[in-house]
């Protein structure tokens, strides 16, 4: 029985993982962290996998626990977030396309971090504004205002980092 | 900035991921120990619970009969059916937002995230949860393994799940109650969820308060309960009888008795046919199906000898008798060989 058990979380894990760790990574802007994020989700999931895949909702629920693990650690005193408004830190660019990906990452990394976890659920999750809405346990008035605070934030930053070469800034569509 | 605009960037973003320091046996191993560490716990409170065995009774929340018209009180829901671990809350389960969306019987298979599904109420039936309108009520009702438990339920059009005027038996229950949570997670419950077709099996109930589920549940088809329900099962005193030979036979239904090879069978004390489960039940949980082949020690009695270890004579059903009886062992190990 725990066989079978480790062997459908394994299976289904080692589809899953890469795309939890892309999502965790535009949570955190760090790829240690989205790792440590995704390591913790795993396990955690794995806890109570018989239930979570009775009921069939693995994915959903692997979302809501790596969310609520990132949001968690946002609210931790000593995992204060200190965006820099430069790369000094960062290796320097050798190409203009890591370069623009590094103003990106950076970019991101100045949304707060409640308004970016919507913009990923809607945008890079693909969720609808009910689903990111449930996900978060919020209403959907909240996801509705944090995504257009999130986007005016992300295309600030953009402006910032003069990567308008990445994405073409736009009034955003009423 | 419009939506296609935004995951270009984010794909972009992630573009160049740094090696993978993920190790999903290590997840494996530690969420193993949790899940342990976390059964164990469990364990220790429901037999704190069992040693305490008391049931604490509180005065009947409004004035107004019970739904069978029976003696109402009220007995609030205990902690240990509040939730204790977060569940999925099932994002594709439709909300229902109608009373008539939950009207059937529903059988128990998980509370709290514990999985109930072998559960069985004082009569043999695994534990469930009814709603149901009649004479202008909508009502539910849910059994704690001993004392009933009912009252009206109200959904609102905006998909809010409430009970209201809740009472139920208060009768004397030895070793306190079976599972006081199959109460709890309907009269906690501030939503509901239906995943499936409504009205019609395989459809799934799952209830929760403020996102985590108090409840899981399948809708049992009482229309299509199958061709077993009407079976019963002889069974003998409690310690009798002690043989050494041993049983193995196929399970099959004879007129209304569930029987071995189609011979009249005396299974130990405590066996029950569920009909809503379509099976024998076995004193330690098991169930057995018809069709399968099973193994138990025991062996074979004439009539009249077998009838004398019958746990209730006058109320068993004609087996058609045969001078060889089987009869397992009051304590016997029953194991199926097929499935």
């Amino acid at each position: 029985m725990e066989k079978t058990v480790g062997t459908d979380f394994r299976d289904w894990a080692v589809s899953r993982r890469s795309g939890l760790r892309r999502t965790a990574f535009l949570l955190s802007g760090d790829w240690f962290l989205a790792d440590d994020l995704v390591q913790e989700t795993l396990t955690r999931l794995f806890a109570v996998w018989q239930r979570v895949s009775r009921v069939g909702e693995p994915d959903a629920y692997a979302r809501k626990i790596l969310f609520n693990l990132y949001l968690d650690h946002r609210r931790s005193p000593a995992s204060r977030e200190q965006p820099h408004s430069d790369l000094t830190d960062l290796v320097t660019p050798e190409t203009d396309e890591v370069g623009n990906r590094d103003q990106l990452i950076n970019a991101i990394r100045q949304v707060p971090p409640g308004q970016r976890a919507v913009l990923v659920l809607r945008f890079w999750e693909d969720l609808s504004v009910e689903q990111t809405a449930r996900a978060l346990n919020t209403s959907t008035g909240n996801v509705k205002s944090q995504t257009s605070r999130g986007l005016s934030a992300l295309r600030q930053a953009l402006s910032a980092q003069r990567a308008p070469n990445i994405v073409s800034i736009q009034e955003e569509k009423s | 900035m419009n939506d296609t605009e935004v995951r270009r960037l984010f794909e972009t973003a992630v573009s160049s991921p740094a090696a993978d320091t993920t190790d999903i046996d290590e997840a494996l191993r530690e969420g193993a120990r949790r899940r342990r560490r976390k059964h164990r716990t469990a364990a220790t409170a429901l037999s704190t619970l069992g040693v305490a065995g008391v049931v604490v009774a509180v005065a009947f929340t409004s004035a107004r009969p019970g739904l069978d018209g029976s003696v109402t009180t009220t007995q609030s829901p205990p902690a240990s059916a509040a939730p204790t671990a977060p569940s999925p809350a099932a994002p594709t389960a439709e909300l229902v937002t109608n009373r008539e969306q939950l009207i059937g019987t529903w059988l128990t298979v998980e509370l709290s995230g514990r999985d109930v599904s072998n559960v069985r109420e004082a009569s043999g039936d695994p534990l469930n949860l009814r709603f149901g309108h009649s004479s202008g009520a909508w009502h539910w009702s849910a059994s704690d393994g001993c004392n009933s438990h009912f009252g009206n339920y109200v959904v609102g059009a905006a998909g809010s799940f409430s009970t209201e005027g809740d009472g139920g038996t208060l009768v004397a229950c030895g070793g306190g109650l079976a599972e006081p949570a199959n109460v709890g997670a309907v009269t906690s419950a501030d939503e509901a969820r239906i995943r499936g077709p409504v009205g019609a099996t395989p459809a799934r109930l799952i209830l929760s308060r403020k996102g985590t589920v108090t409840g899981v549940y399948d809708l049992y088809d009482q229309a299509n309960p199958g061709p077993l329900t009407a079976a019963s099962a002889l069974t003998s005193r409690p310690g009798r009888p002690a043989m050494d030979a041993g049983i193995t036979g196929v399970v099959s239904i004879t007129g209304r008795c569930v029987t071995i090879d189609g011979a009249p069978t005396i299974w130990p004390n405590g066996s029950s046919w569920s009909g809503v489960l379509d099976a024998l039940l076995l004193p330690d949980g098991t169930r057995v199906r018809k069709g399968q082949t099973i193994s138990g020690g025991g062996g074979y009695l004439s009539e009249s000898a077998a009838k004398s270890l019958l746990a209730d004579p006058s109320g068993s059903p004609s087996c058609g008798w045969t001078d060889r009886v089987w009869v397992f062992n009051s304590a016997a190990v029953i194991t199926p060989v097929t499935h």
